[in-house]
């Protein structure tokens, strides 16, 4: 009886030992690429297949460099630190380079542009930013119109890190001297989808989120609407993200989207998704 | 090893002292806190009505159908109704009941942590209903006897006879639920409430460190837990006793 | 049909269980008068117990009538917990109440049902506790006693509520030998009080000595009945003689 008891014990640590080292090691051929696929249309799910500007992109850098492209399908917030830790190659996810972001990892040239946007539902009371921001008279906003305001974001998009931050640097906090942050007045969900599933039922008067998606999520659900005219939220550059110490892989990337944008191949792909009609 | 401490150090000042962060925290463990206490308090009010309803059901069916008529079906749909209860809650996911709560049930509501507690609160009312149902089949069966034959009837023998001696019974498998609870609330994320789990990924999406965050969540966690088993066993010590 | 001097009367009382396959108490006619001590012996599943446990509705019976004090309790529409206060029963397993100390225990029922205060309640306790020798165990919980204490207990417990009659299922049966004595004398004392009872048990020998009537019981039905005297000396029927044969 003892016998078989270690035998099998000695069998589930050869088996926990195989699968731990078996997802440390890194095959050469392949690449991985963490993305969190519920950003449509940058990157989502396709039945069982990965689809999207992003994915696209990345397929045509793989076979720039040759390599197999392998997507780990992740929450956006574990990106960079799986990146940083080289559980994955690079991170892309309709990703904006930021400062805070660039102490942790190195970013690829720009690849596309991204803007971030208010969706409101039909009829609401917020017509522009102005409805939402007091603006003092070079155009920076030094107040919220409503206190009240809860607003919508997908947790750790910068949707949710812009307006995480005191109304000064556009956001939606009450940050006090300390640097103590209120956080009622954001409410972070898991997914895009989510949160326009917010704002439909009322339970938040707007959502904040990237452009493209946004015009996806306006598309499939009605009496919502993105507010037209010079109202974006903030417009921002997607890049790719590296480890910091993988620079060689940096490169690459960077020569391989200076190839693709030279013929037109990124171009091709953002039209694909985005019809520039639209 | 210095080098290991200063990282460490850093670590920490940018995870938790850096803009405040570690009162994230604070304010996800006092929802986490909330939301599983009253909970609970549903838990325990629905647990009891619907162990009632079964048990009463199960104990007098026979003297139900002989009565016959109006009563008996009331009561066989009750507890049909208390069935189709259990199953339902116990058959799919808190995360799932939690989001149908959230986006459908009370899709109007902005309360999102009264929500939670109601949500919560009907999941674990049917976990604490089997305890005290197992509780009050557990109790033997002379009991009722004994106080049906001075001439109790069915609930006043439950109410001298029966459940104190069934809370007593279940009281510390009663708080266990309570830590299950408590780890089960982690998914309040779901529907954007900032609970102690939240925290700690807000604190992970902003840092991109995922080690500390985690660590400290995690450890919260555990003493909370550890906590209150000390509280469960010294509690029954004191149950124990009173029986000597 | 019904016999007005009797406190307890059965008539064609029926127990069957899975429709009619099995006749736990097959058309039993019984009655038992004011004062009378009546003794059921019979083999194990013979539905002595069943029968006794009908008389109070513990066991509901299929068919047939049971007049106590003249009211056919086993009329749906009876209410029958105003009855059974009247009628006290003692079980094998004694079945106190753990979490109550013994006054409690005795209290509980003449407070919540008869409306009596704490101290009336109490003092009736403590004057039966008394009688049985037990007023110093009066602050005592149940796993502190001895199966004779326990069964004393329960006894005086149902006596608390001043029934009528007390009915005794196997009261000695869980009891270690040396512990039955104790009991057997107190039913004996009870007896001759004049409390009317129905007693199923084993013990042949306190049978003999206090029972003015036996019935033994088989298959469900009363096979024969009669005073002590006939019963264990001249037994008519030849399942009492071999029932008789078999256990002394």
């Amino acid at each position: 009886m003892k016998k078989i008891i270690s035998l099998a014990l000695a069998l589930v640590m050869i088996c926990g030992a195989m699968i731990a080292f078996a997802s440390c090691e890194k095959k050469g051929d392949t690449l991985v690429m963490a993305t969190n696929a519920a950003f449509p249309p940058y990157e989502f799910k396709e039945g069982d297949a990965f689809a999207g500007i992003d994915v696209e992109i990345a397929q045509a850098i793989a076979e720039k460099l040759g390599k197999k492209l392998e997507i780990a399908d992740v929450e956006f917030g574990s990106i960079i630190g799986g990146v940083q830790e080289g559980k994955y190659d690079f991170g892309m996810a309709g990703m904006t380079v930021t400062e805070k972001r660039l102490e942790s990892v190195n970013f690829s040239t720009t690849y596309a542009t991204g803007i971030q946007v208010i969706i409101v539902a039909d009829g609401s009371a917020i017509e522009s930013l102005d409805s939402i921001f007091v603006f003092d008279e070079n155009g920076d906003p030094i107040a919220l119109q409503n206190p009240d305001i809860k607003v919508g974001v997908q947790q750790d998009t910068t949707g949710d890190i812009y307006s995480s931050s005191d109304v000064t640097g556009w956001g939606l906090c009450d940050v006090t001297e300390d640097g103590t942050m209120t956080t009622d007045r954001v409410i972070r969900y898991k997914t895009g989808a989510e949160a326009v599933a917010a704002l439909k039922s009322g339970k938040v008067d707007c959502v904040i989120i990237d452009n493209e998606p946004a015009k996806s999520f306006v598309a499939a659900n009605e009496g919502i609407h993105i507010l037209a005219g010079d109202n974006e939220y903030a417009i921002e550059d997607y890049a790719i993200c590296v480890a910091k110490e993988n620079t060689a892989l940096l490169e690459q990337i960077n020569k391989a989207l200076a190839e693709l944008t030279e013929d037109g191949t990124i171009a091709k792909i953002i039209e694909k998704y985005i019809p520039s009609g639209n | 090893m210095k080098e290991f401490f200063q990282d460490f150090k850093d670590e920490f000042i940018l995870n938790f002292v850096d803009g405040n962060m570690w009162k994230w925290l604070v304010d996800g463990l006092k929802n986490t806190l909330i939301i599983t206490f009253f909970s609970l308090i549903i838990g325990v009010v629905i647990g009891i009505i619907v162990a009632s309803i079964r048990s009463t059901f199960d104990k007098n069916r026979e003297v139900y159908r002989r009565r016959g008529g109006f009563f008996y079906y009331f009561q066989w749909c009750i507890n049909a109704l208390a069935n189709v209860y259990l199953t339902v809650i116990r058959g799919t996911p808190v995360v799932v009941q939690l989001l149908i709560s959230y986006f459908i049930i009370f899709s109007s509501s902005r309360n999102g942590i009264g929500i939670a507690i109601f949500a919560f609160g009907l999941n674990s009312g049917a976990y604490v209903a089997e305890i005290f149902r197992g509780g009050i089949m557990a109790i033997d069966h002379g009991q009722f006897e004994a106080g049906r034959s001075l001439g109790f009837n069915y609930f006043q023998t439950m109410m001298y006879i029966i459940i104190p001696q069934v809370i007593k019974a279940v009281l510390p498998t009663l708080c266990n639920e309570f830590i299950v609870l408590l780890k089960e609330t982690s998914v309040a994320g779901y529907v954007g409430i900032m609970d102690l789990t939240k925290a700690g990924e807000l604190i992970r999406g902003r840092t991109f460190s995922a080690f500390m965050p985690l660590i400290a969540v995690a450890l919260i966690y555990l003493v909370v837990v550890v906590v209150l088993t000390q509280l469960v066993k010294i509690l029954e010590r004191r149950l124990r006793k009173n029986e000597r | 049909m019904r016999d007005n001097s009797a406190i307890i009367q059965t008539i064609g009382l029926k127990k069957y269980y899975n429709g009619e396959s099995i006749k736990a108490i097959d058309n039993v006619d019984l009655s038992i008068s004011r004062g009378e001590v009546v003794v059921i012996i019979g083999p194990s599943g013979s539905g002595k117990s069943t029968y006794l446990r009908s008389l109070n509705l513990l066991e509901l019976p299929t068919d047939g009538s049971i007049i106590f004090n003249g009211v056919d309790i086993a009329d749906k529409n009876v209410d029958i917990n105003v009855h059974r206060q009247k009628m006290g029963m003692v079980f094998q397993h004694f079945n106190l109440f753990p979490h109550m100390t013994v006054l409690g225990n005795m209290t509980l029922a003449p407070m919540k049902l008869l409306g009596k205060t704490r101290e009336e309640a109490e003092a009736k306790a403590m004057e039966l506790l008394r009688r049985v020798g037990l007023e110093n165990r009066a602050d005592a919980y149940p796993s502190q006693l001895s199966g004779g204490q326990k069964q004393r207990i329960a006894i005086v417990r149902a006596l608390c509520m001043e029934p009528d009659v007390m009915l005794f299922d196997e009261p000695t049966s869980a009891l270690d030998p040396e512990m039955v004595g104790e009991v057997l004398e107190l039913m004996k004392q009870l007896a001759d009080e004049g409390m009317t009872m129905v007693v199923v048990t084993h013990e042949m020998g306190f049978a003999r000595e206090v029972a003015d009537r036996v019935i033994f019981m088989c298959d469900g039905k009363i096979a024969e009945e009669g005073t002590p005297e006939e019963i264990f000396t001249a037994p008519q029927n030849p399942r009492t003689k071999q029932f008789l044969d078999s256990i002394l």
